[in-house]
Protein backbone atom coordinates (compact mmCIF):
# COMPACT_ATOMS: atom_id res chain seq x y z
CA UNK A 1 0.00 0.00 0.00
CA UNK A 2 2.86 2.37 1.35
CA UNK A 3 4.71 1.16 -1.79
CA UNK A 4 2.23 2.63 -4.06
CA UNK A 5 3.05 6.26 -2.76
CA UNK A 6 6.39 6.30 -2.94
CA UNK A 7 6.33 4.54 -6.28
CA UNK A 8 4.20 7.41 -7.63
CA UNK A 9 6.93 9.68 -5.97
CA UNK A 10 9.51 8.05 -7.38
CA UNK A 11 7.61 8.76 -11.14
CA UNK A 12 7.14 12.33 -10.27
CA UNK A 13 10.83 13.05 -9.62
CA UNK A 14 11.82 10.62 -12.85
CA UNK A 15 9.29 12.72 -14.96
CA UNK A 16 11.50 16.12 -12.88
CA UNK A 17 14.75 15.07 -13.83
CA UNK A 18 13.79 14.00 -17.52
CA UNK A 19 12.35 17.81 -18.17
CA UNK A 20 15.17 19.50 -16.14
CA UNK A 21 17.96 17.55 -17.49
CA UNK A 22 16.81 18.09 -21.27
CA UNK A 23 15.36 21.19 -23.08
CA UNK A 24 12.11 19.68 -22.67
CA UNK A 25 11.54 21.69 -19.82
CA UNK A 26 11.62 25.43 -21.92
CA UNK A 27 8.00 24.28 -23.54
CA UNK A 28 6.75 24.85 -20.18
CA UNK A 29 8.38 27.05 -18.02
CA UNK A 30 11.05 29.80 -18.04
CA UNK A 31 14.50 28.19 -18.49
CA UNK A 32 15.71 29.35 -14.86
CA UNK A 33 13.59 26.81 -13.49
CA UNK A 34 15.83 24.12 -15.33
CA UNK A 35 18.47 23.21 -12.29
CA UNK A 36 15.43 23.21 -9.64
CA UNK A 37 13.73 20.84 -11.21
CA UNK A 38 16.61 18.96 -11.28
CA UNK A 39 17.18 19.36 -7.84
CA UNK A 40 13.39 18.88 -6.92
CA UNK A 41 13.54 15.12 -9.24
CA UNK A 42 16.63 14.21 -7.18
CA UNK A 43 14.88 14.66 -3.77
CA UNK A 44 11.85 12.97 -5.03
CA UNK A 45 13.58 10.09 -6.16
CA UNK A 46 15.22 9.88 -3.04
CA UNK A 47 12.40 9.78 -0.57
CA UNK A 48 10.52 7.59 -2.73
CA UNK A 49 13.54 5.06 -3.20
CA UNK A 50 14.22 5.13 0.32
CA UNK A 51 10.97 4.45 1.02
CA UNK A 52 10.17 1.49 -0.97
CA UNK A 53 13.63 0.03 0.24
CA UNK A 54 12.74 1.38 4.39
CA UNK A 55 9.41 -0.83 3.04
CA UNK A 56 11.05 -4.14 3.31
CA UNK A 57 11.43 -3.82 7.08
CA UNK A 58 9.39 -4.62 9.86
CA UNK A 59 10.44 -1.39 11.54
CA UNK A 60 9.49 0.46 9.34
CA UNK A 61 6.15 -0.55 8.51
CA UNK A 62 5.54 0.06 12.01
CA UNK A 63 6.78 3.83 12.11
CA UNK A 64 4.72 4.11 8.97
CA UNK A 65 1.92 3.31 10.18
CA UNK A 66 2.14 5.15 13.43
CA UNK A 67 2.59 8.29 10.87
CA UNK A 68 -0.21 7.91 8.82
CA UNK A 69 -2.89 5.85 10.09
CA UNK A 70 -6.82 7.37 10.50
CA UNK A 71 -6.10 11.35 10.03
CA UNK A 72 -8.70 11.21 7.49
CA UNK A 73 -10.88 9.46 5.05
CA UNK A 74 -8.29 9.13 2.56
CA UNK A 75 -5.83 7.64 4.69
CA UNK A 76 -7.21 4.17 4.76
CA UNK A 77 -4.62 2.71 2.66
CA UNK A 78 -1.70 4.00 4.77
CA UNK A 79 -1.01 7.07 2.17
CA UNK A 80 -3.64 9.86 0.67
CA UNK A 81 -5.27 8.24 -1.97
CA UNK A 82 -5.46 11.88 -3.68
CA UNK A 83 -1.76 11.14 -4.90
CA UNK A 84 -2.88 9.37 -7.78
CA UNK A 85 -3.45 12.19 -9.47
CA UNK A 86 0.04 13.23 -9.54
CA UNK A 87 0.25 10.23 -12.60
CA UNK A 88 -1.57 12.56 -14.52
CA UNK A 89 0.84 15.00 -15.39
CA UNK A 90 3.67 12.44 -15.26
CA UNK A 91 1.32 10.69 -18.17
CA UNK A 92 0.91 13.82 -19.50
CA UNK A 93 4.77 14.69 -20.19
CA UNK A 94 5.71 10.99 -21.41
CA UNK A 95 2.79 10.12 -23.31
CA UNK A 96 1.26 13.51 -24.72
CA UNK A 97 4.14 15.66 -24.64
CA UNK A 98 1.83 18.81 -24.96
CA UNK A 99 3.48 21.51 -27.79
CA UNK A 100 4.96 24.97 -26.70
CA UNK A 101 2.08 27.17 -26.89
CA UNK A 102 1.09 28.41 -30.34
CA UNK A 103 -1.29 30.07 -32.76
CA UNK A 104 -4.24 28.34 -30.85
CA UNK A 105 -3.77 30.35 -27.50
CA UNK A 106 -1.74 33.51 -29.84
CA UNK A 107 -5.69 33.99 -31.49
CA UNK A 108 -7.54 34.17 -28.01
CA UNK A 109 -5.33 36.58 -27.13
CA UNK A 110 -3.12 39.52 -27.03
CA UNK A 111 -0.65 41.52 -25.31
CA UNK A 112 -0.92 45.32 -24.69
CA UNK A 113 2.76 46.34 -24.32
CA UNK A 114 3.61 49.51 -21.84
CA UNK A 115 6.03 52.45 -22.86
CA UNK A 116 9.34 52.26 -21.18
CA UNK A 117 10.72 54.44 -19.32
CA UNK A 118 14.33 54.29 -20.46
CA UNK A 119 15.50 56.31 -23.04
CA UNK A 120 16.04 52.99 -26.23
CA UNK A 121 20.00 51.84 -26.47
CA UNK A 122 21.23 51.97 -30.06
CA UNK A 123 20.10 49.22 -32.41
CA UNK A 124 22.56 46.22 -31.88
CA UNK A 125 24.54 45.36 -35.27
CA UNK A 126 23.25 44.22 -38.52
CA UNK A 127 24.01 40.88 -39.19
CA UNK A 128 24.27 39.74 -42.55
CA UNK A 129 22.49 42.44 -43.90
CA UNK A 130 19.55 42.55 -41.26
CA UNK A 131 19.59 43.56 -37.64
CA UNK A 132 18.24 40.73 -36.19
CA UNK A 133 15.23 41.53 -32.92
CA UNK A 134 13.07 39.78 -30.89
CA UNK A 135 9.35 40.82 -31.56
CA UNK A 136 8.68 42.45 -28.39
CA UNK A 137 12.05 45.10 -28.77
CA UNK A 138 10.45 45.41 -32.74
CA UNK A 139 7.03 46.27 -31.29
CA UNK A 140 8.25 48.78 -28.51
CA UNK A 141 10.51 50.62 -30.79
CA UNK A 142 7.67 50.82 -33.77
CA UNK A 143 5.25 52.46 -31.22
CA UNK A 144 7.77 54.23 -28.68
CA UNK A 145 10.87 55.02 -29.72
CA UNK A 146 11.31 58.92 -30.51
CA UNK A 147 14.48 59.07 -32.35
CA UNK A 148 12.45 56.38 -35.28
CA UNK A 149 15.63 53.88 -34.64
CA UNK A 150 14.11 51.58 -36.81
CA UNK A 151 13.84 54.00 -39.54
CA UNK A 152 15.56 52.90 -43.06
CA UNK A 153 16.75 49.30 -41.31
CA UNK A 154 16.21 45.73 -42.61
CA UNK A 155 15.20 43.65 -39.25
CA UNK A 156 15.12 39.89 -38.98
CA UNK A 157 12.17 38.69 -36.86
CA UNK A 158 11.70 34.81 -35.89
CA UNK A 159 8.24 33.36 -34.55
CA UNK A 160 5.65 31.45 -35.82
CA UNK A 161 2.41 32.09 -38.28
CA UNK A 162 -0.85 32.92 -36.55
CA UNK A 163 -3.71 33.28 -39.14
CA UNK A 164 -5.42 36.40 -38.57
CA UNK A 165 -9.17 37.03 -40.31
CA UNK A 166 -9.24 35.98 -43.87
CA UNK A 167 -5.92 36.52 -44.94
CA UNK A 168 -3.24 38.15 -42.66
CA UNK A 169 -0.80 36.37 -41.16
CA UNK A 170 0.67 37.71 -37.61
CA UNK A 171 4.36 36.73 -36.74
CA UNK A 172 4.04 35.46 -33.30
CA UNK A 173 6.16 34.75 -30.03
CA UNK A 174 4.88 34.16 -26.77
CA UNK A 175 6.93 35.69 -23.16
CA UNK A 176 6.62 33.78 -20.54
CA UNK A 177 7.50 35.12 -16.97
CA UNK A 178 6.91 31.53 -15.10
CA UNK A 179 5.38 29.67 -17.04
CA UNK A 180 3.02 28.75 -19.58
CA UNK A 181 0.06 29.90 -17.96
CA UNK A 182 1.58 33.61 -17.76
CA UNK A 183 2.27 33.22 -21.57
CA UNK A 184 1.19 36.33 -23.28
CA UNK A 185 1.81 36.39 -27.22
CA UNK A 186 3.50 39.37 -29.32
CA UNK A 187 2.62 39.53 -32.94
CA UNK A 188 3.85 41.90 -35.98
CA UNK A 189 1.46 41.57 -39.12
CA UNK A 190 3.04 40.34 -42.03
CA UNK A 191 2.20 42.69 -44.94
CA UNK A 192 3.27 42.48 -48.93
CA UNK A 193 3.24 38.68 -48.48
CA UNK A 194 3.60 37.09 -51.94
CA UNK A 195 3.26 33.48 -52.16
CA UNK A 196 1.46 30.76 -50.62
CA UNK A 197 0.09 31.77 -47.09
CA UNK A 198 2.04 30.37 -44.29
CA UNK A 199 0.30 28.06 -42.72
CA UNK A 200 -0.42 27.99 -38.97
CA UNK A 201 2.49 27.56 -36.31
CA UNK A 202 4.85 27.18 -38.96
CA UNK A 203 8.27 28.69 -37.70
CA UNK A 204 8.98 31.64 -39.87
CA UNK A 205 12.69 33.54 -40.42
CA UNK A 206 11.06 37.01 -41.95
CA UNK A 207 13.37 39.81 -42.81
CA UNK A 208 11.57 43.46 -44.08
CA UNK A 209 11.34 46.85 -42.63
CA UNK A 210 8.83 48.94 -40.29
CA UNK A 211 5.61 50.55 -40.74
CA UNK A 212 5.62 53.59 -39.28
CA UNK A 213 2.38 53.92 -37.09
CA UNK A 214 0.30 56.78 -37.70
CA UNK A 215 1.02 60.23 -35.50
CA UNK A 216 -1.30 59.46 -33.06
CA UNK A 217 -0.59 55.83 -32.11
CA UNK A 218 1.18 55.57 -29.41
CA UNK A 219 -1.76 54.44 -27.82
CA UNK A 220 -2.23 51.49 -30.47
CA UNK A 221 0.52 49.21 -28.11
CA UNK A 222 -2.21 50.00 -25.16
CA UNK A 223 -5.43 48.11 -27.34
CA UNK A 224 -2.98 45.38 -28.44
CA UNK A 225 -2.14 46.38 -31.72
CA UNK A 226 -0.03 44.56 -33.88
CA UNK A 227 3.56 46.53 -35.37
CA UNK A 228 3.66 46.32 -38.76
CA UNK A 229 6.20 44.75 -40.97
CA UNK A 230 6.87 45.18 -44.91
CA UNK A 231 8.11 41.40 -45.41
CA UNK A 232 11.26 41.52 -48.04
CA UNK A 233 12.41 37.78 -47.46
CA UNK A 234 10.52 34.77 -45.63
CA UNK A 235 11.66 31.21 -45.27
CA UNK A 236 10.60 28.58 -42.97
CA UNK A 237 12.80 27.52 -40.66
CA UNK A 238 12.61 24.26 -38.02
CA UNK A 239 10.97 24.74 -34.36
CA UNK A 240 13.46 26.00 -32.07
CA UNK A 241 14.13 24.42 -28.78
CA UNK A 242 13.54 27.78 -26.96
CA UNK A 243 10.50 28.68 -28.64
CA UNK A 244 9.55 31.78 -26.11
CA UNK A 245 10.67 35.08 -25.56
CA UNK B 1 -0.74 -5.76 9.94
CA UNK B 2 2.79 -6.93 11.95
CA UNK B 3 1.10 -6.92 15.28
CA UNK B 4 -2.27 -7.14 16.88
CA UNK B 5 -2.06 -5.11 19.19
CA UNK B 6 -1.77 -2.27 16.76
CA UNK B 7 -5.29 -3.54 15.27
CA UNK B 8 -6.57 -4.15 18.45
CA UNK B 9 -5.89 -0.60 19.78
CA UNK B 10 -7.47 1.12 16.24
CA UNK B 11 -10.31 -0.95 16.15
CA UNK B 12 -13.04 -1.08 13.47
CA UNK B 13 -11.27 1.69 10.98
CA UNK B 14 -8.19 -1.07 10.70
CA UNK B 15 -10.13 -3.89 10.13
CA UNK B 16 -12.08 -1.93 7.40
CA UNK B 17 -8.91 -0.60 6.12
CA UNK B 18 -7.44 -4.19 5.34
CA UNK B 19 -10.24 -4.95 3.53
CA UNK B 20 -10.15 -2.49 1.22
CA UNK B 21 -6.46 -3.15 0.78
CA UNK B 22 -6.17 -2.96 -3.07
CA UNK B 23 -3.09 -4.38 -4.92
CA UNK B 24 -2.63 -0.82 -5.89
CA UNK B 25 1.40 -1.33 -7.01
CA UNK B 26 0.51 -3.62 -9.55
CA UNK B 27 -2.52 -1.27 -10.28
CA UNK B 28 -0.24 1.63 -11.04
CA UNK B 29 2.08 -0.71 -12.98
CA UNK B 30 -0.56 -1.97 -15.13
CA UNK B 31 -2.00 1.73 -15.69
CA UNK B 32 1.63 3.22 -16.77
CA UNK B 33 1.51 -0.28 -19.31
CA UNK B 34 -1.75 0.36 -20.28
CA UNK B 35 -1.51 4.12 -21.33
CA UNK B 36 1.95 3.18 -23.17
CA UNK B 37 0.09 1.00 -25.07
CA UNK B 38 -2.55 3.48 -25.73
CA UNK B 39 0.37 5.81 -27.00
CA UNK B 40 -0.65 6.69 -30.25
CA UNK B 41 -4.67 6.50 -29.71
CA UNK B 42 -3.80 9.55 -26.75
CA UNK B 43 -1.99 11.44 -29.01
CA UNK B 44 -4.45 11.56 -31.76
CA UNK B 45 -7.16 12.03 -29.04
CA UNK B 46 -5.16 15.49 -27.91
CA UNK B 47 -4.65 16.98 -31.84
CA UNK B 48 -7.30 18.94 -31.11
CA UNK B 49 -5.58 22.87 -30.32
CA UNK B 50 -8.40 23.60 -27.59
CA UNK B 51 -7.08 20.57 -25.52
CA UNK B 52 -3.25 20.65 -26.49
CA UNK B 53 -3.24 24.38 -25.49
CA UNK B 54 -5.23 22.93 -22.15
CA UNK B 55 -2.40 19.94 -21.61
CA UNK B 56 0.12 22.69 -22.53
CA UNK B 57 -0.65 24.86 -19.49
CA UNK B 58 -2.03 22.13 -16.94
CA UNK B 59 2.10 20.55 -17.50
CA UNK B 60 3.42 23.65 -16.85
CA UNK B 61 1.34 25.01 -13.79
CA UNK B 62 2.25 21.21 -12.47
CA UNK B 63 6.01 21.43 -13.45
CA UNK B 64 6.17 25.24 -12.56
CA UNK B 65 5.08 24.54 -8.53
CA UNK B 66 6.97 21.01 -8.20
CA UNK B 67 10.11 22.99 -7.58
CA UNK B 68 8.26 25.27 -4.64
CA UNK B 69 6.12 22.02 -3.45
CA UNK B 70 9.47 20.59 -2.71
CA UNK B 71 11.02 23.04 -0.96
CA UNK B 72 7.80 23.67 1.09
CA UNK B 73 7.78 19.65 2.00
CA UNK B 74 11.26 19.49 2.83
CA UNK B 75 10.95 22.67 5.11
CA UNK B 76 7.64 20.85 6.90
CA UNK B 77 9.70 17.74 7.36
CA UNK B 78 12.68 19.43 8.47
CA UNK B 79 10.50 21.06 11.26
CA UNK B 80 9.10 17.82 11.89
CA UNK B 81 11.91 16.01 12.64
CA UNK B 82 14.21 18.60 14.64
CA UNK B 83 12.39 21.41 15.72
CA UNK B 84 10.95 20.93 19.07
CA UNK B 85 7.87 22.27 19.33
CA UNK B 86 8.84 24.41 22.03
CA UNK B 87 10.51 26.57 19.73
CA UNK B 88 7.64 28.05 18.76
CA UNK B 89 6.25 28.63 21.92
CA UNK B 90 9.62 30.58 22.91
CA UNK B 91 9.61 32.59 19.74
CA UNK B 92 6.25 33.54 19.09
CA UNK B 93 4.65 35.99 21.25
CA UNK B 94 1.25 34.05 23.89
CA UNK B 95 -1.15 36.80 22.54
CA UNK B 96 -2.66 35.81 19.47
CA UNK B 97 -2.81 39.65 18.99
CA UNK B 98 1.11 40.12 18.93
CA UNK B 99 1.58 36.33 17.49
CA UNK B 100 -0.03 36.99 14.23
CA UNK B 101 1.80 40.15 13.26
CA UNK B 102 4.86 38.53 13.91
CA UNK B 103 4.66 35.53 12.30
CA UNK B 104 2.60 37.50 9.18
CA UNK B 105 6.43 39.58 9.04
CA UNK B 106 8.49 36.30 9.08
CA UNK B 107 6.52 35.55 5.71
CA UNK B 108 9.94 37.73 4.31
CA UNK B 109 12.15 34.86 4.87
CA UNK B 110 10.14 31.90 2.52
CA UNK B 111 11.68 32.70 -1.02
CA UNK B 112 9.27 30.66 -3.28
CA UNK B 113 5.39 30.95 -4.57
CA UNK B 114 1.92 30.00 -2.54
CA UNK B 115 2.51 25.77 -3.10
CA UNK B 116 4.91 25.88 -0.80
CA UNK B 117 3.84 27.74 2.19
CA UNK B 118 0.75 25.54 2.44
CA UNK B 119 2.63 22.44 3.93
CA UNK B 120 4.21 24.59 5.80
CA UNK B 121 1.60 25.98 7.49
CA UNK B 122 0.15 22.45 8.43
CA UNK B 123 3.15 21.18 9.85
CA UNK B 124 3.54 24.50 12.31
CA UNK B 125 -0.20 24.01 13.11
CA UNK B 126 0.20 20.53 13.84
CA UNK B 127 3.50 21.72 16.01
CA UNK B 128 1.37 23.56 18.19
CA UNK B 129 1.61 27.12 16.78
CA UNK B 130 -2.11 29.14 17.40
CA UNK B 131 -3.50 28.31 14.17
CA UNK B 132 -4.10 32.13 13.67
CA UNK B 133 -0.43 32.60 13.51
CA UNK B 134 -0.09 30.20 11.42
CA UNK B 135 -2.54 31.55 8.79
CA UNK B 136 -1.16 34.36 8.67
CA UNK B 137 2.19 33.53 7.64
CA UNK B 138 0.22 31.19 5.13
CA UNK B 139 -1.22 34.45 3.44
CA UNK B 140 1.72 36.69 3.91
CA UNK B 141 4.82 34.40 2.90
CA UNK B 142 3.99 34.14 -1.27
CA UNK B 143 3.38 38.06 -1.02
CA UNK B 144 5.97 39.85 0.39
CA UNK B 145 9.35 37.57 0.05
CA UNK B 146 12.44 39.39 -1.85
CA UNK B 147 11.75 37.17 -4.73
CA UNK B 148 8.12 38.14 -5.28
CA UNK B 149 8.64 41.72 -4.52
CA UNK B 150 11.71 41.74 -6.86
CA UNK B 151 9.83 40.59 -9.78
CA UNK B 152 7.25 43.43 -9.01
CA UNK B 153 9.64 45.45 -8.87
CA UNK B 154 11.17 44.65 -12.94
CA UNK B 155 7.14 44.29 -13.67
CA UNK B 156 6.65 47.80 -12.81
CA UNK B 157 9.66 49.94 -14.11
CA UNK B 158 10.18 53.14 -12.23
CA UNK B 159 7.21 52.66 -9.83
CA UNK B 160 8.27 52.01 -6.36
CA UNK B 161 5.05 52.81 -5.25
CA UNK B 162 3.36 49.43 -6.70
CA UNK B 163 6.03 47.57 -5.02
CA UNK B 164 5.38 49.50 -1.27
CA UNK B 165 1.56 49.15 -2.21
CA UNK B 166 1.73 45.45 -2.69
CA UNK B 167 3.75 44.59 0.54
CA UNK B 168 1.92 46.99 2.92
CA UNK B 169 -1.94 44.99 1.42
CA UNK B 170 -0.53 41.84 1.22
CA UNK B 171 1.08 41.92 4.74
CA UNK B 172 -2.67 44.06 6.59
CA UNK B 173 -4.40 41.63 4.41
CA UNK B 174 -2.71 38.53 6.28
CA UNK B 175 -2.66 40.10 9.83
CA UNK B 176 -6.57 41.25 9.75
CA UNK B 177 -7.68 37.22 8.53
CA UNK B 178 -5.08 36.11 11.08
CA UNK B 179 -6.48 38.53 14.05
CA UNK B 180 -10.42 37.38 12.48
CA UNK B 181 -9.53 33.74 12.93
CA UNK B 182 -8.05 34.75 16.63
CA UNK B 183 -11.51 36.55 17.27
CA UNK B 184 -13.84 34.24 16.06
CA UNK B 185 -12.18 31.12 13.81
CA UNK B 186 -13.56 27.67 15.63
CA UNK B 187 -10.88 25.01 16.06
CA UNK B 188 -13.63 22.17 14.73
CA UNK B 189 -13.37 23.74 11.25
CA UNK B 190 -10.06 22.62 10.82
CA UNK B 191 -10.95 19.01 9.86
CA UNK B 192 -7.86 17.44 8.98
CA UNK B 193 -4.05 18.03 10.45
CA UNK B 194 -0.78 16.62 9.77
CA UNK B 195 -0.50 13.42 12.07
CA UNK B 196 2.37 14.45 14.61
CA UNK B 197 5.45 12.00 14.44
CA UNK B 198 6.14 8.78 16.31
CA UNK B 199 8.48 9.73 18.97
CA UNK B 200 9.91 6.69 18.90
CA UNK B 201 11.11 6.74 14.99
CA UNK B 202 14.69 8.25 13.99
CA UNK B 203 14.62 11.77 12.95
CA UNK B 204 16.03 10.83 9.50
CA UNK B 205 12.17 8.57 9.20
CA UNK B 206 10.32 11.17 10.75
CA UNK B 207 11.52 13.32 8.06
CA UNK B 208 11.00 11.12 5.13
CA UNK B 209 7.69 9.94 6.19
CA UNK B 210 6.55 13.47 7.03
CA UNK B 211 8.25 14.81 3.76
CA UNK B 212 7.18 12.44 1.79
CA UNK B 213 3.60 12.34 2.85
CA UNK B 214 3.17 16.08 2.73
CA UNK B 215 4.33 16.27 -0.50
CA UNK B 216 2.10 13.18 -1.57
CA UNK B 217 -1.08 14.85 -0.17
CA UNK B 218 -0.39 18.54 -1.71
CA UNK B 219 0.56 17.30 -4.71
CA UNK B 220 -2.66 15.42 -5.29
CA UNK B 221 -4.84 18.37 -4.57
CA UNK B 222 -2.24 20.64 -6.48
CA UNK B 223 -3.22 18.63 -9.65
CA UNK B 224 -7.03 19.03 -9.05
CA UNK B 225 -5.78 23.26 -9.07
CA UNK B 226 -4.24 22.51 -12.34
CA UNK B 227 -6.76 21.19 -14.04
CA UNK B 228 -9.28 23.80 -13.52
CA UNK B 229 -6.36 27.17 -13.73
CA UNK B 230 -5.64 25.35 -17.09
CA UNK B 231 -9.28 25.18 -18.33
CA UNK B 232 -10.58 28.61 -16.95
CA UNK B 233 -7.48 29.60 -18.52
CA UNK B 234 -8.41 28.18 -21.77
CA UNK B 235 -11.81 29.34 -21.90
CA UNK B 236 -11.95 33.12 -20.23
CA UNK B 237 -12.26 34.80 -23.56
CA UNK B 238 -10.22 38.14 -23.35
CA UNK B 239 -12.91 40.29 -24.92
CA UNK B 240 -14.85 40.01 -21.81
CA UNK B 241 -12.07 41.86 -20.05
CA UNK B 242 -11.93 44.64 -21.84
CA UNK B 243 -15.36 45.70 -21.50
CA UNK B 244 -15.08 45.32 -17.47
CA UNK B 245 -11.86 47.56 -17.61
CA UNK B 246 -13.27 50.95 -17.43
CA UNK B 247 -15.29 50.89 -14.18
CA UNK B 248 -13.52 51.48 -11.09
CA UNK B 249 -15.54 49.27 -8.77
CA UNK B 250 -16.44 46.47 -11.70
CA UNK B 251 -12.37 46.53 -12.91
CA UNK B 252 -11.27 45.63 -9.07
CA UNK B 253 -13.72 43.12 -8.82
CA UNK B 254 -12.82 41.52 -12.37
CA UNK B 255 -8.99 41.58 -11.74
CA UNK B 256 -9.30 40.32 -8.34
CA UNK B 257 -12.25 37.03 -9.57
CA UNK B 258 -9.72 36.61 -12.54
CA UNK B 259 -7.17 36.13 -9.79
CA UNK B 260 -8.64 33.49 -8.44
CA UNK B 261 -9.30 31.62 -11.50
CA UNK B 262 -6.33 31.94 -13.25
CA UNK B 263 -3.96 30.51 -10.36
CA UNK B 264 -0.84 32.39 -11.86
CA UNK B 265 2.63 31.74 -9.57
CA UNK B 266 2.89 34.64 -6.99
CA UNK B 267 6.70 34.99 -8.61
CA UNK B 268 5.17 35.66 -11.93
CA UNK B 269 1.60 37.63 -11.44
CA UNK B 270 2.88 40.98 -11.48
CA UNK B 271 4.18 40.72 -15.41
CA UNK B 272 0.56 39.49 -15.90
CA UNK B 273 -0.77 42.35 -13.97
CA UNK B 274 1.81 45.18 -16.02
CA UNK B 275 0.23 43.82 -19.16
CA UNK B 276 -3.43 44.59 -18.15
CA UNK B 277 -2.60 48.14 -18.49
CA UNK B 278 -5.98 49.20 -19.42
CA UNK B 279 -7.18 48.47 -15.71
CA UNK B 280 -6.55 50.97 -12.83
CA UNK B 281 -3.13 50.64 -10.37
CA UNK B 282 -5.89 49.45 -7.91
CA UNK B 283 -7.38 46.70 -9.56
CA UNK B 284 -4.08 45.42 -10.87
CA UNK B 285 -2.81 45.71 -7.12
CA UNK B 286 -5.75 43.79 -5.88
CA UNK B 287 -5.10 41.52 -8.84
CA UNK B 288 -1.79 40.77 -6.92
CA UNK B 289 -2.94 40.75 -3.57
CA UNK B 290 -5.99 38.41 -3.81
CA UNK B 291 -3.66 36.27 -6.05
CA UNK B 292 -1.07 34.47 -3.75
CA UNK B 293 -3.51 34.36 -1.01
CA UNK B 294 -6.61 32.64 -2.99
CA UNK B 295 -6.77 31.30 -5.78
CA UNK B 296 -8.63 27.48 -6.99
CA UNK B 297 -5.14 26.10 -6.60
CA UNK B 298 -4.52 27.13 -3.28
CA UNK B 299 -8.29 26.16 -2.50
CA UNK B 300 -7.65 22.46 -3.53
CA UNK B 301 -4.17 22.66 -1.17
CA UNK B 302 -6.11 24.31 1.95
CA UNK B 303 -8.81 21.71 1.01
CA UNK B 304 -6.31 18.96 1.68
CA UNK B 305 -4.14 20.22 4.45
CA UNK B 306 -7.11 21.74 6.70
CA UNK B 307 -10.01 20.39 5.21
CA UNK B 308 -13.47 21.43 3.32
CA UNK B 309 -15.04 23.05 6.31
CA UNK B 310 -12.20 25.23 6.86
CA UNK B 311 -11.11 26.37 3.13
CA UNK B 312 -15.25 26.90 2.35
CA UNK B 313 -14.70 29.74 5.33
CA UNK B 314 -11.41 31.02 5.23
CA UNK B 315 -10.78 31.72 1.57
CA UNK B 316 -14.11 33.56 0.88
CA UNK B 317 -13.18 35.70 4.08
CA UNK B 318 -9.15 36.00 3.02
CA UNK B 319 -11.01 37.30 -0.83
CA UNK B 320 -13.55 39.63 0.81
CA UNK B 321 -10.18 41.49 3.52
CA UNK B 322 -7.71 41.54 0.63
CA UNK B 323 -10.01 43.03 -2.07
CA UNK B 324 -11.43 46.08 0.51
CA UNK B 325 -7.35 46.66 1.87
CA UNK B 326 -6.43 46.43 -2.07
CA UNK B 327 -8.78 48.95 -2.74
CA UNK B 328 -7.62 51.03 0.25
CA UNK B 329 -3.92 50.90 -0.22
CA UNK B 330 -4.57 51.61 -3.57
CA UNK B 331 -5.86 54.66 -3.22
CA UNK B 332 -3.83 56.21 -0.38
CA UNK B 333 -0.55 55.07 -2.18
CA UNK B 334 -1.24 54.71 -6.06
Amino acid sequence: MKETQNAIMLLVGVAALRLGLTDAHLRYVKAALGPWLVVAGVLLVALGAFGLLRKNTAAAEQTAEHLHDGTGPDHHHGGPAIAWLLTLPVLAIFLIAPAPLGSYAAQRNSTRLEAPRAKFPALPAEVDGAVPLTLREFNLRTFFDDDTSLEGKTVRLTGFATPHGDNEVFLTRFILSCCAADGRPIKVAMMGLTGPRPSADQWLEVEGTWVKPAAAAKERALIGEAAGLVVTSIQAVPTPSQTYE
Amino acid sequence: MTDTTVEAAQGAPASSRRRRELPTLELLAFTLVAAGLLRPRLAGLFDSPALQTWTTIFVSISIQALPFLVLGVTISGLIAAFVPASFFAKVLPDRPVFAVPAAGLAGVVLPGCECGSVPIAGRLVARGVAPAAAFAFLLSAPAINPVVLVATAVAFPGRPAVVVARFVASLITAVVVGWLWAAFGRDPWITKRPREADPEASRWEVFRASAGHDFLHAGGYLVIGGITAAFLNVTIPESVLDTLAGNGVVAVLTLSVLAVMLAICSEADAFVAASLSNFSLTARLAFMTVGPMVDVKLIALQVGTFGRSFALRFAPVTFVVAVLTSVAVGSWLL
